[in-house]
């Protein structure tokens, strides 16, 4: 493995589940500087459980996991967020009694400058969706506008890696389209994104490369383009005989 | 009751012809008094895991009854312990029944204010001696009838006759159902419902027993200090002591209480002359540091050390499974028969969440019918309110053929029924998060889940009939698991446990079988066998309706699929079809 | 009328003192959902300390505050790390018995220190008596309730206007988003119990002047603090203070206008009644 081989994030057959359960079965996966890779596949088959492996959550049972050349085995989440590393959980992850202000601030609880400040009031007038709510607590905002917040908070610890974890879940096509928008935005600036989507059509679409997921294994891999045309995906996802 | 236990009893009965020193005698005589109730405490709270800090209330409940009745109508106590024992299980089942459907800690903290609110009323209610108390007459001592001795050891022999008594229930419950069911309910109540067991019974009956054998400590004691008075028989610190007793000695076991006991009782006594002679308590300090270790590191206690005395499963002698392997139901056909469960434009909300938007489906006898759908379709929420753990919003549930000849009775509605009703008529599952017993055995694990239908309460305190042995055996062969039916279910790998799970739910040849993710986070070798076993069941006419994401396994199993999506049913039909539905394919895999 | 509006000021009073005790508690309970029995032990130990603060030093509440509550909080801290973190995942059993040990282990801890007897200090400077809306209460009552809402007003101002007080309500509320957000779990916890501790201090120290010390001077308050927050709710700060003024009100007016003997009565049959009835309280949110 060449030094400009190297990825930005290094998942090297990685085995394991939720204590005993094997979920994941020798999953192997790169993801290089800026760039966007969505990992697609049915249910069940290790996309969640890849990211809360990657992002500190899980320990793998075998296998390792590195970013930057530096393994990430046995840190935990804050430390991982530390070292660049941004999560968006698949479920909603907003402080609900906290105000939307209040929760942009925390995201930059890892942050000691004084520019928080004002990079929070630059951030809402990239969102204005937010800007209008920005005192309502965030239990009161809609799944979209919740997921807007949820990205926005990423934005504000200047992260090399986002780790999107079924970003357009339960979303109306507008919010989609607004979250992918933002994806792109992440790839002008330079962040790598691993996104985990179930809805593939849209992340193939705004991916450079893309692995399919199928019980715990990447079974293929390659450009956003060419597995969208695959037609052997439609077989990881609804079984053998299609 | 094993030779050696008997000595050590006939031993116990002795001691007054060995030991002289008054001193001694009472703490040996209190040892047995409150050895009695913390074993009392010991089968609600120590097998059951509902603690109570109020117990104080059943102990003194006993001892103002019977010397009320004594001082006020001449009862003798050997009648008025009786009375008070009623007296006491009486208040427990009316405390127990709203209480019961509180969480842990919050049952402890309503029993705990049950007692003082009583202990309040007691104090200032002159009837019954108010804060004075009441003096047992002296007069009567020396007279049998009276339960009142000038020396100890009549005292001594009739509290370890109590004593013996309290152990002898400790030690039935121990070895038969009814243990076995309330150790289910306190490491998963929701799990023992699933498999039919009427928790909210069994904790009743724990509460009852348990109140009237405290009560008879109660009225003993009253006659062996001759007064009594709020302080020292309504008192939390009384309720506490019982508690300990039994933790400390080790809860869940037959033999905990009576160590927590004698250890508490008799070295307190003692140990306060070692440590300084004060009196100031240095022992209590060390009875904390000894509660907190043993809550964290070992609750079997004192009786921990003692664990050579290890308890056999159910008492049942080791029973060789029929040849063939397969153990199924009457083997029938697997032509698909009329509809077993019917739901009908089922809705779920819950907290502004439409969970399910009028689902109507139906599962045919000897069928499998599987459930895909992405995340949040509402797949597990349909399974909860099929099998009671939810009350739907609107449609109905419905289940024919019930128990008895299959298509004689109508279709039963069972929608907002409780849990371990619908299972009794016999419906099972499995969970997505799993779950079995951990601290119980495999075999354990299987005879729990036996079938409780008609099961009567005098029954539960019976060991589990062969029948339900032999049924075990079956499955554990069946499953693989035959090498591991003493193993405790905690120390089985992931995939063990999921095989223990179906055997489970197999356990009372059910009508219907709910599979949440049965092969989801266990190896692929496992994932064959489990789908071996399902088609072995189906075969020998057991039906399934099977959530799961694997889809190798569930187009190979199923004869029928629903695709649920966003609460509703999208479409439906087998398994070819649906892998070239073009809306199923966009749903899954996206615009 | 007279009469309900001195039972009514008097319970206003002691309601406040009351939700000072139980903040700390309800500060566990809503952060980590742990409850813990040895509460109140801990503000017995601080009535200690204040008593031979006052008779070595001469210091009085506001003196003691500065020495005791640092303590405290340090105290706090310790338990957490050496204790409660090994049992926050563990069976409500092994919670239950694990907080009531140490209720033990400090309960006779003072016994074998300090001896049964009762002790009590004077605060001269806070002795006679205040008259509120016409009806006069005794000078250290009043400020035990001033400390309370003193202490409750910092509490809610740290909570909101900081960053670590931000912090500490987002581990209430979504613990593993917290950590997603880089907020050191453990420590939280930790912290929590520094502040219950210390708050519990806080409490005792102005008990002192109007309360004697004994080392059961807890049973007096552990299920009078469990039922202010069970009744003020929990998951909001402010639960145990509504909660402690209302039973404080209850015990007030039910027991001078009904019957005194029976007042602790009253409340516990509230405490029960919301118990069954809404269990997560009157200010509560729905605890999962």
């Amino acid at each position: 493995m060449g030094a400009d081989n190297a990825g930005l994030l290094d998942v090297a057959d990685v085995h394991g589940g939720y204590g005993q359960q094997e979920v994941l079965r020798g999953l192997s996966l790169r993801v290089r500087p800026a760039e966007t890779v969505c990992v697609i596949g049915p249910n069940g088959a290790g996309k969640s459980t890849l990211l809360k492996m990657v992002f500190g959550y899980l320990r793998p049972a075998r296998g390792d996991v590195l970013f930057e050349g530096v393994s990430l085995l046995g840190r935990r989440p804050p430390e991982i967020l530390r070292r660049g590393i941004a999560y968006v959980p698949q479920g909603p992850s907003v402080l609900p009694h906290l105000t939307v202000e209040d929760n942009l601030e925390l995201a930059a609880y890892v942050r000691s400058d004084r520019q928080v400040r004002g990079d929070v009031q630059r951030l809402l007038e990239e969102f204005p969706g937010l800007a209008a709510r920005r005192r309502a607590r965030a239990g009161t905002l809609s799944g979209g506008e919740r997921r807007m917040l949820e990205i926005a908070r990423v934005l504000l610890v200047n992260p090399r890696l986002v780790l999107l974890d079924e970003p357009t879940i339960g979303l109306s096509v507008a919010a989609t389209d607004f979250v992918y928008a933002k994806v792109r935005e992440f790839h002008r600036r330079g962040v790598a994104v691993l996104i985990v989507e179930q809805n593939a059509r849209t992340a193939l679409r705004n991916s450079d490369r893309a692995y399919v997921l199928e019980q715990g294994r990447v079974r293929f891999e390659g450009s956003g383009e060419e597995i969208l045309g695959h037609p052997d995906v439609r077989r990881a996802y609804l079984g053998a005989r299609a | 009751m094993s030779p050696p236990v008997l000595a050590l009893w006939i031993a116990a009965a002795c001691v007054p012809l060995a030991v002289h020193d008054a001193y001694l005698m009472n703490g040996l005589i209190l040892t047995c008094i409150y050895g009695t109730a913390a074993q009392a405490w010991n089968l609600l709270g120590g097998y059951g895991g509902q603690l109570s800090f109020g117990h104080a209330v059943f102990f003194g409940a006993g001892a103002y009854t019977s010397t009320l009745l004594l001082t006020s109508a001449a009862v003798s106590p050997w009648a008025g312990m009786w009375i008070g024992a009623g007296v006491a299980a009486a208040v427990a089942l009316i405390v127990g029944y709203p209480t019961f459907r509180l969480r842990r800690h919050y049952f402890a903290l309503a029993t705990l204010a049950l007692a003082e609110l009583v202990r309040i009323v007691v104090l200032n209610w002159p009837l019954v001696g108010g804060a004075v108390g009441l003096y047992l007459p002296v007069r009567l001592i020396g007279r049998t009838g009276a339960m009142m001795w000038r020396t100890k050891p009549p005292y001594y022999e009739l509290a370890l006759a109590l004593l013996a008594l309290a152990c002898a229930l400790a030690w039935l419950v121990d070895r038969t159902r009814l243990g076995m069911y309330l150790r289910a309910v306190d490491q998963d109540e929701g799990a023992a419902q699933a498999l039919g067991v009427p928790t909210r019974r069994y904790k009743l009956l724990a509460i009852g027993l348990s109140a009237g054998l405290t009560a008879l400590a109660g009225s003993v004691f009253a006659q062996y200090v001759l007064y009594i008075d709020p302080s020292t028989v309504l008192d939390s610190s009384r309720s506490v002591l019982f508690a300990v007793m039994a933790l400390l000695g080790g809860r869940g076991t037959v033999i905990g209480p009576v160590l927590g006991a004698g250890f508490l009782t008799l070295l307190s006594q003692y140990a306060g002359g070692a440590l300084g002679g004060l009196g100031r308590g240095y022992d209590y300090v060390l009875y904390g540091l000894a509660i907190m270790l043993v809550a964290i590191y070992e609750p079997r206690g004192l009786a921990g050390l003692f664990a050579h005395f290890r308890r056999a499963g159910g008492g049942a002698p080791h029973v060789e499974p029929q040849a063939n392997g397969e153990s199924g139901a009457a083997a029938g056909r697997r032509d698909a028969g009329p509809a077993v469960l019917e739901v009908q434009d089922l809705a779920m909300h819950f907290g502004g969440v439409r969970a399910l938007r009028g689902v109507t489906l139906d599962v045919k006898r000897g069928e499998i019918v599987g459930i895909l759908g992405p995340n949040g379709a509402g797949k597990s929420t349909l399974f909860d309110c099929v099998t009671g753990f939810l009350a739907p919003s609107g449609g109905r549930v419905l289940l024919r053929g019930g128990h008895g000849s299959p298509d004689r009775r109508g279709p039963t509605a069972i929608g907002g029924r409780a849990p371990a009703w619908i299972a009794q008529q016999g419906l099972a599952r499995t969970f997505q998060l799993m779950r079995v017993f951990p601290a119980m055995t495999v075999m354990e694990n299987l005879l729990v889940a036996h079938e409780h239908r008609g099961e009567s309460l005098l029954a539960s305190l019976t060991p589990s009939p062969g029948a339900a042995h032999v049924r075990a055996a079956e499955l554990l062969h069946f499953v693989g698991l035959a090498g591991h039916r003493d193993a405790t279910a905690s120390v089985l790998s992931y995939g063990q446990q999921k095989l223990l799970s179906l055997a489970m739910a197999l356990m009372r040849r059910p009508r219907l079988v709910l599979l949440d993710e049965p092969v989801a986070g266990v190896n692929l070798t496992v994932i064959e066998r489990i789908k071996e076993h399902i088609r072995a069941q189906n075969a020998a006419g057991v039906t399934f309706l099977i959530i799961e994401h694997n889809m190798d396994v569930i187009m190979e199993l199923a004869d029928r699929l629903y695709f649920l999506a966003e609460g509703r049913v999208v479409t439906e039909g087998a398994p070819e079809a649906i892998q070239r539905n073009e809306e199923v394919l966009r749903l899954y895999y996206g615009r | 009328m007279d009469l309900f509006l001195a039972a009514a000021v008097g319970g206003l009073v002691m309601g406040l003192v009351y939700a000072l005790v139980s903040l700390g508690l309800g500060l566990i309970w809503g952060v980590m959902d742990v409850i813990n029995f040895a509460h109140a032990e801990y503000m017995m130990l601080a009535m200690y300390a204040m008593f031979f603060a006052n008779r070595w030093f001469g210091l009085t509440p506001p003196g003691g505050l500065l020495v005791i509550v640092p303590l405290a909080f340090v105290a706090g801290v310790a338990t957490y790390r050496v204790l409660i973190r090994r049992v926050v995942q563990a069976p409500p059993v092994t919670q239950i018995f694990t907080t009531f040990g140490l209720l033990f282990f400090l309960r006779y801890l003072a016994f074998a220190a300090f001896g049964p007897n009762y002790r009590g200090i004077v605060w001269p400077a806070a002795s006679g008596a205040v008259v509120i809306a016409g009806v006069p209460v005794g000078g250290e009552k009043v400020a035990a309730a001033l400390a309370a809402l003193v202490t409750y007003a910092l509490l809610h101002a740290w909570l909101r206007g900081t960053k670590t007080g931000k912090a500490l309500q987002a581990t209430a509320q979504n613990p593993l988003a917290a950590l997603a957000l880089g907020i050191e779990v453990e420590r939280m916890y930790a912290l929590a119990w520094g502040l219950s501790i210390a708050s519990a201090a806080v409490a005792g120290v102005f008990l002192l002047p109007f309360y004697q010390a004994s080392p059961t001077v807890a049973d007096a308050f552990v299920l009078i603090a469990f039922a202010s927050v069970v009744l003020g709710g929990f998951g909001s700060l402010l639960g145990p203070l509504v909660g402690g003024v209302a039973i404080g009100l209850i015990e007030g007016i039910a027991g001078t206008l009904l019957s005194p003997t029976f007042k602790l009565v009253f409340v516990f049959a509230a405490f029960l009644l919301v118990l069954f009835v809404r269990p997560t309280g009157l200010l509560g949110r729905a605890t999962p």
